[in-house]
């Protein structure tokens, strides 16, 4: 790994005209799907704002069954994983090949240890019981206890599927950069999980207040 | 036709937008969590964690997603799902936030205690 | 490429595994129409076995389970297998990049792809039918689909994979006409078709993904429960309504907007006309797309949902008649002081236009507030949503399909037999759906096993129709696949038509076009371009 790695130049599709065309194609089809992922997170955020208006009680006392600690560290861990993620693409632009490898193996990185956090979290969780209706299994002041924790592992579970998915592209990104794929003139697939990337990022800074820290 | 390898001008950020980035999200980390650990009263709390987020937010879509030099049409899709997010949530507050207010000082007036008598067997043809 | 640029796309390559590592759009579109038809055939089936068995209060076939498992199988084939991915997967494929003198959609991997996930959740749900089969309704309302023990999980998850596939046509169809459009093609010189479809996308872009969410949490409740649907742990089962009416109201317009935008081709190409109004019907479109998402409550003014809440969807959803209204009125525009052609598509055309206004009509009686309250829930409501899927969508789907055929095949059907089948089709779908009209309004609900001796006869003249209407699809099924077979190849633009892709060979080559066109007029100016 220590010889500098070779560009591979990309070749144009053959039904665009140019790359500019391309790489716009990509990026506006890039922000529809994002669009759809919001959308497709919003159904989750409109149950728990609902849920929190008929229940305001017990969403304060069940979310301080959470640990603020975890929800924060994971929020720095995800910030950083989104820095480098930029900062893997902005390599690519410059032609640094090697750097853009190293950034993206931190983001990689940054990504496994959030789940590392995360499973320590849920692991918590479960061995008290603090589970969606079928599992639930603790003692609690309010009866409707189950619907926050049902909310909570929805909400969560989705977002760390989708930060999985991300996982699963960066590796995709990593075999690629190391072969000399991206460069210069061709760093759309990079530009585009870092997109997808960012989003997941997003999304966790609005779950992060909206769980852990309330009241 | 013409193969053209260029991505034309494309524009490349400084490193130091990145950087400035991070730095404001961390520090509106801290922010947050400081913010919550100070009673203010519940809506009060909820409405700054939501703000705090929000900016969060839009530096991250502004600079690590490049919005803020990207293409008008990027900024129309961003815009309109946020729009339908809203449509949708106001609508479903509009029906559970006001349920049962019509009738609401018609209680005890129709004293109905049982409106539909189940039937007793069953009348199915099969 | 030289060598592919003039050999039609059927010819340029040999053999099954080339059809299905294709991303040719044309290919792809064709398989999407052999899956279509498949559905529809099967869904169409399920009915008429429905209608058989209302020939009497009485069992005829079915018991009252099996009853529930066939209109639920005949909703969900129908919509989420065949109307929704009908004009735009099939039809809007293979003639949205000619259309705009592209060489194929932005992304055709993706579109193979989609089609694959299609097929996919095809399969979910054809396993649920096999394994006990799901009695609740395309609709599956909580509480009782997280009760039943019927195949809830299976036909959803299906559902919700056709919903990926849906999401990734609309994605590419946005990018295909934002990106791909020939030099010249500026968004006003737009072919009707593809202002219809861009709207259609965007509304699958940002409506389906929260049937996706839904559906999930549908899943979820029934196998973990998470207490937000469910009332037994908790939730609230009118907000599964909100959900899943956030996006099967903008759904209907996802089946509508595409018929409508075949009506705009076949109005100009069978009068010979420029189009009354592009700017208004192009807008409306959209306008359509938008107003959609702000009415979807005005399915739930009976389910205990606030008094508010239904007052203002109520009056939101007359708003929508607005633009339908525009393009209906500027399509008998342009037929004024046409010359009037009056081929098979042109029929299906003017049958769209009486029956899609009947069911638009009778929408706004469903959506007024106070009427709906004796309406909901009968016959009356199943005939209106008839009027406008079947009588809207399917109507323009079979006009485009003969419109197009002769694109697609470069064979031309036999028009005497085209005729008597639409005369069929027309006329046994009134039979059926004007006769429940009439039962609704005397209170017959729907999805009864049973029904009151007195409604009987109305309901044997509607099964009736049925058996007209299916005598008519068999017709068009067989002079179709004898097209097929037929010598004569026909010309470039057999109707007239000026849009691009009359412009091209039938059928058109690999890359359609053997030049890439440059545009420099309006889609339908008459004067200037002639074929």
């Amino acid at each position: 790994m220590n010889k500098e790695i070779k560009i591979k130049k990309h070749e144009v599709a053959h039904h665009f005209d140019n790359s500019e065309q391309e790489f716009n194609s990509a990026k506006l089809g890039m922000w529809a799907f994002l669009g759809q992922e919001i959308l497709f997170f919003s159904g989750l955020f409109v149950a728990y704002i609902i849920f929190r208006m008929m229940h305001p009680e017990m969403f304060i006392y069940a979310s301080k069954h959470l640990d603020w600690k975890m929800g924060a560290l994971n929020t720095v861990i995800l910030i950083l994983s989104s820095f480098t993620m930029v900062m893997a693409v902005r390599s690519a632009q410059v032609n640094k090949l090697k750097q853009c490898v190293n950034y993206l193996i931190a983001t990689f990185s940054f990504a496994g240890m959030f789940m590392v956090v995360k499973g320590f979290e849920y692991a918590s969780k479960i061995s008290h019981g603090y589970l969606p209706a079928k599992f639930f299994n603790a003692e609690s002041a309010h009866e409707s206890l189950h619907i926050f924790f049902g909310i909570y592992f929805t909400m969560t579970g989705l977002h760390g599927l989708h930060v999985l998915v991300g996982m699963g592209l960066i590796i995709w990104l990593i075999i690629k950069a190391k072969k000399g794929h991206f460069y210069e003139d061709y760093y759309t697939p990079l530009e585009m999980v870092g997109l997808y990337w960012h989003l997941v990022d997003l999304i966790w800074i609005f779950l992060f207040p909206l769980l852990y820290l309330i009241g | 036709m013409s193969k053209d390898n260029n991505h034309g001008h494309h524009f490349i950020v400084p490193v130091k937008f990145y950087v400035g980035t991070l730095i404001a999200l961390l520090i509106l980390t801290v922010i947050t969590v400081a913010a919550a650990q100070i009673d203010l009263g519940a809506a009060a709390n909820n409405v700054l964690a939501m703000l705090i987020a929000s900016v969060k937010a839009g530096l991250v879509i502004c600079f690590f997603m490049g919005m803020f030099w990207d293409k008008g049409f990027n900024r129309i899709i961003l815009f309109s799902t946020l729009a339908f997010f809203g449509i949708f949530i106001t609508f479903c507050v509009l029906d559970i936030g006001f349920r049962g207010d019509t009738y609401k000082y018609e209680k005890g007036k129709y004293n109905l205690k049982q409106v539909v008598t189940p039937l007793k067997e069953n009348k199915y043809h099969d | 490429m030289g060598h592919l640029e003039n050999i039609n796309f059927f010819k340029a390559a040999k053999g099954f595994k080339s059809w299905l590592i294709t991303v040719d759009h044309k290919r792809i579109g064709i398989m999407y129409l052999l899956f279509i038809v498949a559905a529809f055939t099967l869904g169409g089936l399920a009915a008429g076995i429905m209608r058989i068995e209302l020939l009497s209060p009485d069992k005829v076939l079915l018991t009252a389970k099996q009853y529930n498992q066939f209109f639920t199988l005949h909703g969900a084939i129908m919509v989420f297998l065949f109307i929704i991915p009908s004009i735009p997967a099939a039809l809007g494929n293979f003639f949205l990049p000619l259309q705009i003198g592209a060489k194929d959609v932005a992304f055709p991997k993706l579109n193979l792809a989609s089609l694959y996930i299609y097929v996919f959740g095809a399969l979910f749900c054809v396993y649920s039918m096999w394994h006990g089969a799901v009695d609740t309704g395309w609709t599956f309302y909580t509480p009782y689909s997280t009760t039943t023990d019927t195949s809830v999980i299976s036909m959803t998850l299906g559902a919700f994979i056709l919903g990926f596939s849906s999401i990734l046509t609309g994605m590419n169809f946005i990018v295909t006409v934002h990106k791909m459009r020939a030099p010249g093609m500026t968004w006003f010189r737009m072919p009707l078709f593809v202002w219809s479809l861009y709207a259609t996308s965007i509304l699958q872009v940002l409506a389906t993904p929260v049937l996706a969410i839904t559906l999930l949490l549908l899943i979820v409740e029934k196998t973990m429960g998470i207490g937000i649907f469910d009332p037994a742990i908790g939730g609230d089962p009118v907000l599964f309504q909100h959900f899943f009416w956030f996006y099967s109201h903008p759904a209907v317009y996802i089946m509508i907007l595409p018929a409508m935008g075949i009506m705009s081709e076949l109005f100009t190409t069978f009068t010979k006309k420029n189009i009354f109004g592009y700017k208004a019907i192009a807008y409306s479109s959209i306008a359509i797309a938008l107003v959609s998402f702000l009415v979807w409550g005005h399915h739930m003014f009976l389910s205990g949902q606030s008094d508010l809440a239904s007052t203002i969807f109520s009056a939101l959803t007359f708003i929508v008649a607005i633009p339908s209204a525009i393009k209906v009125f500027n399509w008998i525009s342009t037929m004024y002081k046409g010359s009037i052609d009056l081929k098979t598509p042109f029929l299906y055309g003017l049958s769209f236009l009486f029956l899609f206004s009947v069911g638009g009509f009778t929408g706004i009686v469903l959506g007024t507030l106070s009427l709906d309250v004796h309406m909901h829930d009968t016959y009356y409501v199943v005939a209106h949503f008839h009027y406008v899927m079947m009588g809207g969508t399917v109507m323009g789907f079979l006009g485009g399909l003969h419109y197009w055929w002769p694109k697609m095949f470069g064979k031309m059907y036999n028009e005497f037999w085209a005729k008597i089948a639409c005369a069929l089709i027309f006329v046994g779908f009134n039979m059926v759906f004007f006769t429940q009209f009439i039962l609704g309004s005397k209170g017959m609900p729907r999805r009864y096993y049973s029904y009151l001796d007195q409604f009987q006869p109305l309901h044997q003249f509607s099964t009736s129709g049925t058996w007209v209407m299916g005598l008519g699809f068999i017709i068009v099924f067989i002079y179709l696949i004898n097209s097929l077979f037929r010598k004569e190849e026909v010309s470039n633009s057999p109707w007239g038509g000026i849009t691009l892709e009359w412009q091209t060979t039938s059928p058109p080559p690999v890359y359609n076009f053997i030049e890439t066109p440059i545009v420099d007029n309006d889609p339908y100016d008459f004067e200037k371009v002639k074929i």
